[in-house]
């Protein structure tokens, strides 16, 4: 019958049953892309941050601390790095009081209208951040649309230079980064169950207290998870300080671009970006150890 | 504290439902309306940009009095006769349609690997692969140009695909091994032991199952790679120059709603195009 | 040699000894069941046998041949799985065809099998269904019927029944157990039933804790348990013989002395069928207070066996040959004793007679 087969293992199911084989490609080939296109060129900088620049992008293989100590000695990259940080900092803590009040709103109403304004949060993801940014600058100029209603309104008589400036882009950096701290933050609100609110009230707990004891802790891995991204993606931001911040406004990413790009210095701008990426793996490490990593991770990304 | 006027009842309304928890004492339903109002600034604030994104694209106006005193193509006309800029377009489409299909592939199978049995460092190397979520892309951009020019790879769409598959890669790994985690693994035994080798078995039975997420997670990764700019600003040329990338040089020589037209139409690629995809996936998995 | 040769199996998961040293011969044809506790290893055996778990040690052979190293899908072995693991996005067709599509079946041999294997399980015109159409109990013979489509040279049963209610399993068994007698494939079935266990197979394997306690026919293994675990995991009964029939109340049996009982519904027997019935002791209970309207005996303590927490009486009833052995937990604060002499009523519940035919080549 066409049905029989041969019980003699052939070849290739040596192959496919071998474990080694199968780790290599599972999880085995996402893990080498990762290391291929991403920490080998990290380690590739890192050699380069020792090394001398030569012309036009050209790298001089030659061991030397120049490039840290120019940091080192050079106030301006520390303070550029510091500013960075702060500005980051600045723009997490805006963004936590809106960007949970949303979060928190979705997670407890329960309209049909939530799944729809859900979807608008999601959608926003999917906006560019080049035009998120971008846009900010038609509302902010000077005959942009903020301005023009206010002067239709005659709230004031000249126009508010805003744009060009540190509000500008904390402003827009703010508001893009919202979803990131408004999805985490609805995750895990919605997974409060309810009725432990109610025990609450019926134990005596007023509106306030039942959320700092019950709604907030429980709602921590949100708020955690929206801080993670906010910050590293608001400190190490391009597009928000180029576009809507001002000559006085130096973010550490513009800065490397400009030594990369302008300045042909690729030893240096690797060493900018090693002592960064330092500081912030740094800062990821301390966040590790009181909270999971990649937990907070996988609420955020997903 | 709790006050008497705090307890007093009204009746309840439609609304009630919506309030979750505050139940219908006077003073939480002030709290719910104050935050009900903070939730409406923050979508304006959210969405205020791209409604004036896409009504000033026909802004016959060039410097963009707002709002605009009538509608025009003629931005969108431009558009179509710039060949610099649908080479962008076409660069976007493929680079980002390409990339998913990577990432989707190397997603499915790096997620399979995890799933299956606990092995040592696993939770190690989850963080390896979620990774490129950390790193600033101003570093990826920098490291990967030094990378490939210290290897001799010139700049080539190739690149631009394998380095957006990179970035895209976590995203599909968490969104493809969330569903092969509900996934019942004695399907794949049952495929087995009636005779369907691991490919086969693989084909047959759990591919058509997970289907869904991967198509989620391509066009999550076609959405990121097509918006991505921050890296992908140091590895263009002038012939695989990326939309995005166009946008940012535009807006700094020439303000124009040219600008808007094109960011809208990026706009209808990356939200409409992926939501339609999405329909249709939803629409397959009725049946 | 036999048809399969189980020798010294043993399967550890890290320090846990699932199978240990479990050896056993089934013959071509046979229906064997194995039995035994949640954990003792029995559905280990079966997936070690299928390939889907590797051995630490010892050896399968199929006909003589050693396929410890096969992988699944290379040993021609049927699995049906507790959870039938129906592939939901195919039809029935295109499950139960699954096996043949593996081995290179042209489509006319497929349809044909597909069809000849629904109408032997009763499902004839599902070909075009999805499972999630389907009942528990039919999706559970779509299993069966796909385990068995490509002729495989044994097929396995894990626990198949456990997820159906009462009335489908009992009639869902005596279904299997045709097919099988149809086929006449050799057929490993596993279960923690005794009911199944004992009613099912040509012979019986009794496992606890990764090891093989008795192998033998059912009835031997019932009758003369070797080990303890067998002799209590089987429990004593008392058997009684008499005649099966169907009323309007249901299946009951007419014993030789003139009693009457209720028993589970069995499909293969029909009016008129000796059969044997085994009353376990510890079913059989003494009638305090309520008397329940069915499977009442009267009769008289012969003798009584006191043994602190359990008592067991021995109760003569009028036209019963053997005396009941009635194992009884005494409740020592309420109860009054019973003793030698005094008449009591025993009740046993219908489902916990066992109720098998007799003289069955079965046994």
């Amino acid at each position: 019958m066409s049905t029989e087969r041969s019980r003699i293992p052939a070849l290739k199911d040596r192959v496919m049953e071998n474990d080694w084989i199968r780790f290599l490609i599972s999880p085995g080939l996402g893990i080498a892309w990762i290391l291929l296109f991403l920490f080998l060129p990290m380690t590739i900088i890192l050699v380069i941050s020792f090394s001398i620049p030569g012309d036009y992008g050209n790298v001089i293989y030659e061991f030397t601390v120049e490039n840290y100590r120019r940091f080192w000695t050079a106030d301006v990259y520390q303070n550029i790095i510091f500013e960075s940080l702060l500005y980051g900092v600045v723009v997490t803590l805006l963004s936590i009081p809106l960007g949970y009040t949303i979060g928190y709103f979705l997670g407890r109403s329960k309209t049909d209208w939530k799944w729809i304004l859900l979807g608008l949060v999601v959608l926003q993801y999917w906006v560019p951040f080049i035009i998120r940014t971008y846009a900010w600058i038609i509302i902010l100029s000077n005959n942009g649309v903020l301005n023009q209603l206010l002067l239709g309104l005659d709230v004031i008589s000249s126009p508010l230079n805003i744009m060009y400036t540190d509000y500008s882009m904390i402003l827009g950096l703010t508001v893009s980064l919202l979803p990131f701290m408004i999805l985490p933050v609805y995750v895990s609100v919605s997974t409060i169950d309810e009725d432990q609110i109610h025990a609450a009230k019926t134990l005596g707990a007023t509106d306030f207290r039942a959320f700092r004891e019950i709604t907030l802790p429980q709602s921590m891995p949100g708020i955690v998870s929206g801080v993670l991204f906010v910050f590293i993606i608001s400190a190490g931001a391009f597009l928000a300080p180029v576009l809507l911040g001002g000559p006085g406004t130096r973010m550490i990413a513009p800065v490397i671009e400009s030594v990369f790009i302008q300045d042909f210095n690729w030893p240096f701008a690797a060493a900018l970006s090693i002592v960064y990426f330092g500081i912030i793996g740094f800062l990821l490490y301390l966040f590790n150890r009181r909270v999971d990593l990649e937990e907070a991770l996988e609420t955020g990304a997903t | 504290m709790a006050t008497e006027s705090d307890h007093a009842t009204t009746g309840e309304t439609g609304a009630d439902v919506e309030r979750g928890y505050f139940g219908i004492t006077l003073a939480s339903r002030t709290k719910w309306n104050l935050i009900r109002a903070a939730t409406v600034v923050g979508y304006v604030l959210m969405l205020l940009p791209l409604v004036v994104i896409v009504i000033n694209s026909f802004n016959p106006s060039r410097l963009g009095n707002f709002p605009p005193s009538s509608l025009t193509l003629r931005w969108y006309e431009e558009l179509l006769a710039d060949t610099t800029m649908l080479r962008a377009l076409w660069n976007s489409l493929l680079v980002g349609i390409s990339a998913a299909f990577v990432a989707g592939l190397v997603g499915t199978l790096t997620a399979m690997g995890f799933v299956r049995k606990d092995f040592r460092m696993q939770n190690a190397l989850v963080i390896v692969l979620l990774s490129p979520l950390l790193v600033p892309p101003i570093i990826v951009g920098v490291a990967a140009t030094i990378f490939f020019s210290q290897i001799g790879i010139g700049r080539s769409l190739g690149w631009l695909i394998v380095m957006h598959a990179l970035l895209g890669l976590p995203y599909a790994f968490l969104i493809i091994r969330s569903q092969l985690y509900l996934f019942d693994e004695t399907l794949e035994e049952a495929a087995q032991s009636l005779g369907a080798d691991r490919v086969t078995t693989f084909r047959e039975v759990t591919l058509p199952l997970i289907a869904p997420s991967i198509i989620t997670a391509m066009v999550i990764v076609f959405v990121i790679s097509f918006g991505e700019f921050t890296a992908t600003q140091f590895w263009v040329k002038r012939t695989t120059t990326t939309v995005p990338v166009v946008i940012f040089s535009m807006l700094r020589t020439s303000i124009s709603p040219k600008i808007d037209a094109l960011a809208t139409v990026m706009l209808v690629v990356t939200i409409v195009v992926p939501l339609f995809i999405l329909g249709i996936r939803r629409y397959l998995l009725r049946n | 040699m036999s048809f399969l040769e189980l020798d010294g199996m043993r399967k550890e998961f890290g320090d846990l000894v699932a199978v240990n040293g479990v050896s056993l011969d089934i013959e071509e044809g046979q229906f064997v069941t194995i039995v035994g506790p949640s954990g003792c290893g029995k559905s280990t055996i079966l997936r070690s046998i299928t390939g889907l778990e590797t051995l630490t040690d010892g050896e399968i052979r199929l006909e003589g041949e050693d396929i410890t190293e096969l992988p699944p899908y290379r040993r021609n072995i049927g699995l049906v799985f507790q959870d039938y693991a129906l592939f939901p996005h195919k039809t029935v067709f295109e499950n139960v065809a699954f096996g043949l599509k593996m081995r290179g079946a042209p489509e006319t041999e497929q349809r044909e099998r597909v069809e000849e294997m629904l109408r032997m399980v009763n499902l004839e015109g599902y070909e075009e269904k999805y499972p999630k159409e389907c009942s528990g109990g039919e999706q559970q013979r779509i299993a069966v019927a796909r385990a068995m489509a490509f002729d495989p040279d044994l097929v396995l049963m894990d626990e198949p029944l456990s997820n159906l209610d009462k009335n489908l399993r009992t009639s869902i068994r005596s279904e299997l157990r045709r097919i099988q007698d149809e086929t006449g494939v050799t057929t490993i079935y596993v279960t923690h039933n005794q009911n199944e266990a004992l009613s099912l197979g040509d012979k019986l394997a009794v496992m606890n804790d990764g090891r093989l306690e008795q192998f033998d026919e059912p009835e031997t293994v019932y009758r003369n348990p070797q080990t303890r675990f067998v002799a209590d995991f089987l429990g004593r009964s008392t058997e009684v013989t008499g005649r099966f029939r169907r009323d309007d109340g249901g299946p009951l049996v007419e014993l030789d002395g003139g009693h009457r009982m209720r028993v589970p519904d069995d499909e293969s027997l029909g009016d008129g069928d000796q059969v044997s019935l085994f009353l376990r002791d510890e079913k059989l209970k003494l009638v305090n207070g309520n008397r329940p309207s069915v499977n009442v005996i009267e009769g008289s303590i012969e003798s009584v066996d006191y043994r602190g927490r359990d008592i067991n009486y021995f109760i003569r009833v009028p036209g019963i040959d053997q005396t009941l052995q009635v194992s009884h937990i005494a409740d020592h604060s309420t109860e009054t004793f019973r003793e030698l002499g005094d008449t009591v009523a025993m009740h046993i519940e219908p489902e916990n007679v066992t109720c098998l035919p007799a003289g069955d080549e079965a046994l």
